[in-house]
């Protein structure tokens, strides 16, 4: 009795972790990680043709140097 | 059963923030560095940047050779990545200072390739391979 109460404790907990998987397992693909690579790079060139574009000497010395 | 929602929503919190994608974000200084090159008239904590002008950047001869040096290591990955082809002193022009020095103009298009590229090599991105650079020339 007490163990099959143990064991369906257990197992209601890896039913928990394996939904939270399904949910969000997905975001760590090598896809998703290309792609959130990606969009940091684009990120990044905005952020240094920002600093050209508005002159900013101080921000432009630390991206470049 | 107050007990397990509290162990409920803690677990869920708990992968709810930390279930994101990981990926490295990009490096920034906050400082310049120092740069050897530049004339006696100016700060050499500059990274070789002098000046900003409307169309460009005056760069001292350090940073001019920086910059090819990222072309060199970079020049199939920028066109791969951005579709730009890059040669050396792709956009460079000489440029004299009011003090006669004489430094390097880097438009403002080429600024943009240069901290890309620049970006890249903090982050230690590997550089082209002789492969690809041996494929690169055969192809152009």
């Amino acid at each position: 009795m007490m163990g099959g109460l143990v064991t369906a404790a257990l197992q209601a907990i890896g039913g928990i972790f394996q939904a939270i998987n399904n949910l969000f397992g997905h975001k760590n693909t090598p896809e998703m990680k290309d792609r959130d690579k990606a969009k940091k790079e684009q990120e990044f060139k905005n952020e240094v043709e920002k600093a050209i574009r508005e002159k900013d000497i101080e921000k432009i010395r630390n991206i470049l140097g | 059963m107050k007990k397990l929602e509290i162990f409920l929503v803690s677990i869920c919190s708990f992968f709810l923030v930390n279930c994101s994608t990981v990926t490295p974000d990009k490096i920034k200084d906050n400082t310049p560095s120092h740069d050897s090159s530049t004339p006696t008239q100016y700060d050499d904590f500059n990274s070789g940047i002098i000046r900003v002008l409307d169309k460009g950047l005056v760069i001292t001869e350090k940073a001019k050779d920086r910059y090819n040096y990222l072309i060199q290591s970079y020049k199939i990955k920028m066109k791969k990545d951005f579709g730009i082809s890059l040669s050396e002193n792709a956009g460079i022009k000489k440029y004299i200072d009011s003090f006669q020095n004489e430094l390097f103009f880097i438009d403002n298009e080429h600024a943009v390739y240069f901290g890309v590229m620049n970006g890249w090599m903090k982050e230690k991105v590997p550089q082209d391979s002789i492969v690809d650079k041996t494929v690169d020339k055969i192809t152009n």
